[in-house]
């Protein structure tokens, strides 16, 4: 089971890696977005430095935060609290970053396999392809597949983000040596390692429904399936963000709570949450519900999921009704 | 002889239609084995059933290799009628994908694909992409994917159609190498002349059953009515009055005729050398393509 999932995971990997949406997706639009905040910043920074003869950045106060950051030894208690208050700051702000970058790859991901899905229904290889493994096997290669895709693309902006950091921080009175070590000395890797397991069970979550979404497709229907997707799927996912301010002004308040435990928006719930909680922490058991109710629903997404796909998709042409994809999940 | 696939009363349901509704048949170790009937028949559902794309609804189906009723899929292939391929992939990538699904080393995948691209004239496109194929191409290499990892049994669905007839001779040729070689074939096609010349056993399926099930020349002898072709001098008027005639095409010395049904052959010849100087004659048994349309025709019918 196992060597089979692997060996189409691969498939897809190497058969989408070199596709032109995916090139498109992880390059140029980083790129486009780089290309006019440097030119903002540029134009800001020419602006400042003639008028004042200084960097955007205070290059004083970054090698202050550095050395109040370093002191260990006889650090006077107001200090020690503006030490603490620094950590927060640069903890919240790796988080975020980190936390953005997994949502947007695995909403990524998400619209490759739906995608993907009809495309293969498409070709009609399918068949043929199920003559040597399970529906099962092909839809979860396909989910991995993807996912290595969305990794391989976080990866990309990571490296692009630091190359440029790197080359460009000094022009701009950034010293990126000194801030790369503070960012690599205050990793959270705790929170981190939750975020793993958010990313991964949220992704398994809808990367399933929409596997099973796009089994139930027409080839014709691409375009109307891409917006069903994004209002079932899409949508409640990025919901939270979309309230982020509520949910940063009150970490523990009812709504925050409801939505840290609906599958859909408790991984990006919990990311901004997770990023907050150096200052209002977590509780354990509302991190470890969440986690749990997502397992759970992530586990029988995947069972539904894949009764689903292994009927809908050999049958080509035409879109499944509801009531059609009811009678496949009784079989 | 042994079988190598037993199907045993197999049902299959799909929102309350019965696609096979009762279905037992065997398959010899080396024969190839005819599966025909018309659109719709079950043949496609049946087949995926065989091999373990669908489950049935009730009965077994079970594969001598395969004792225990967990089919290794390696040891058969697939030639589904629905052809596609990843356009945009080599040829070389694709094949050795599916070659390795079905358990087969990238080495061996490798010098078996060539062998046969270049058995079927493909040769120098190894390394190109699926999409500067032609169809018929393409179908080669859908076709080679299928027989690549060398299974024991193989199910060609439709490996005629969009063909040219030297292709089609060309894949004939090969089925009939397979079979020589030991590998059992189960061959489903709407044409005719090639079920007749490649099949040693037939079964048609019509609305999820069997109507006949055998060896070909029994159901032709069977179910065949006797055409006789002859060239003659004199009257042969009489033939139009003969009640053991049951169609007749006559013109100025040449005559087509089919006898009905349990008309003795020998009799009726009998009668001919009496009443005609008979120049050329010839008797064949109906082709499969008659008695396909007649059985189906039948079977349809009200009551049936």
């Amino acid at each position: 089971m196992m060597s089979a999932i692997l060996k189409v995971s691969r498939w897809e990997f190497l058969q989408n890696i070199r596709s032109r949406r995916f090139l498109t997706t992880t390059v140029l639009i980083p790129l486009i977005i780089f290309g006019f905040s440097s030119i903002a910043i540029w134009l800001a920074s020419s602006e400042s430095a003639q008028s004042s003869g200084q960097h955007l950045f205070d290059r004083q106060q970054l090698e202050q935060l550095e050395k109040l950051l370093q002191k260990t030894q006889g650090a006077t208690p107001e200090e020690l609290s503006q030490r603490a208050q620094a950590q927060q700051v640069i903890t919240m702000l790796i988080s975020s970053v980190f936390a953005f970058i997994f949502i947007y790859s695995s909403l990524f991901s998400v619209v490759m396999v739906l995608m993907g899905v009809v495309r293969e229904k498409q070709s009609r290889v399918v068949e043929l392809l199920l003559s040597s493994i399970s529906p099962a096997e092909l839809m979860y290669g396909k989910i991995l597949g993807f996912a290595g895709l969305g990794l391989v693309q976080v990866l990309i902006w990571i490296a692009i983000g630091l190359g440029l950091f790197v080359l460009f921080g000094p022009s701009l009175g950034l010293p990126a040596p000194l801030l790369v070590g503070i960012v690599v000395a205050y990793m959270p890797w705790t929170i981190l390692a939750l975020y793993v397991l958010f990313f991964v069970l949220g992704y398994l979550f809808i990367a399933a429904l929409s596997a099973a979404m796009g089994a139930t497709m027409g080839v014709e229907d691409i375009l109307s399936g891409q917006q069903l997707q994004s209002t079932l799927i899409i949508m409640p996912m990025i919901l939270p963000a979309m309230f982020l301010q509520r949910i940063i002004d009150d970490p523990n308040g009812m709504f925050t709570l409801v939505l840290s435990f609906i599958p859909f928006t408790a991984p990006t719930t919990m990311l901004i949450r997770l990023a907050k909680s150096p200052e209002v922490p977590v509780a354990v058991w509302q991190t470890a519900l969440s986690l749990i109710v997502l397992a759970l629903c992530c586990w029988l997404a995947m069972r539904l999921a894949a009764k689903i796909f292994s009927v809908g998709i050999l049958l080509y042409g035409k879109s499944a009704s509801l009531g059609e994809m009811w009678t496949w999940l009784r079989r | 002889m042994s079988e190598i696939l037993r199907v045993h009363e197999v049902h299959k349901q799909f929102d309350g239609i019965n696609a096979v509704n009762g279905i037992s048949f065997g398959i010899e170790t080396g024969e190839i084995f005819g599966l025909l009937g018309p659109n719709g028949a079950g043949k496609t559902t049946l087949i995926r059933m065989i091999l373990g794309i669908f489950q049935p609804d009730q009965g077994q189906i079970e594969f001598s290799f395969a004792p225990n009723g967990h089919l290794p899929k390696e040891k058969v292939g697939y030639l589904p009628e629905e052809r596609g391929l990843y356009e945009d992939r080599k040829i070389s990538d694709t094949l050795a994908y599916l070659a390795s699904l079905k358990q087969m080393s990238p080495e061996r995948a490798r010098e078996r694909a060539l062998h046969w691209l270049e058995r079927l004239e493909l040769g120098r496109y190894f390394e190109r992409r699926v999409r500067e194929l032609s169809k018929g191409m393409q179908q080669k290499v859908q076709f080679i994917a299928s027989v690549l990892h060398e299974p024991p049994f193989i199910v060609l669905d439709e490996p005629f159609s969009g063909l040219d007839p030297v292709n089609q001779d060309l894949f004939r040729d090969i089925i009939l190498n397979l079979k020589a070689s030991g590998t059992t074939v189960l061959l489903s096609s709407h044409q005719m002349n090639f079920v007749e010349d490649l099949c040693d056993r037939i079964m048609l399926v019509n609305r999820g059953q069997a109507l006949v099930y055998g060896p070909l020349r029994e159901i032709k002898h069977a179910h065949g009515e006797d055409h006789v072709s002859l060239e003659f001098k004199g009257d042969a008027g009489f033939l139009h009055s003969d009640a053991r005639v049951k169609a007749l095409q006559l013109s100025e010395g040449h005559a087509h005729l089919i006898l009905a049904p349990s008309v003795s052959v020998n009799e009726f010849l009998t009668t001919l050398v009496s009443r005609l100087q008979i120049e050329q004659i010839s008797i064949e048994k109906s082709p499969l393509h008659e008695i396909f349309v007649n059985l189906v025709k039948h079977a349809g019918a009200p009551n049936a």
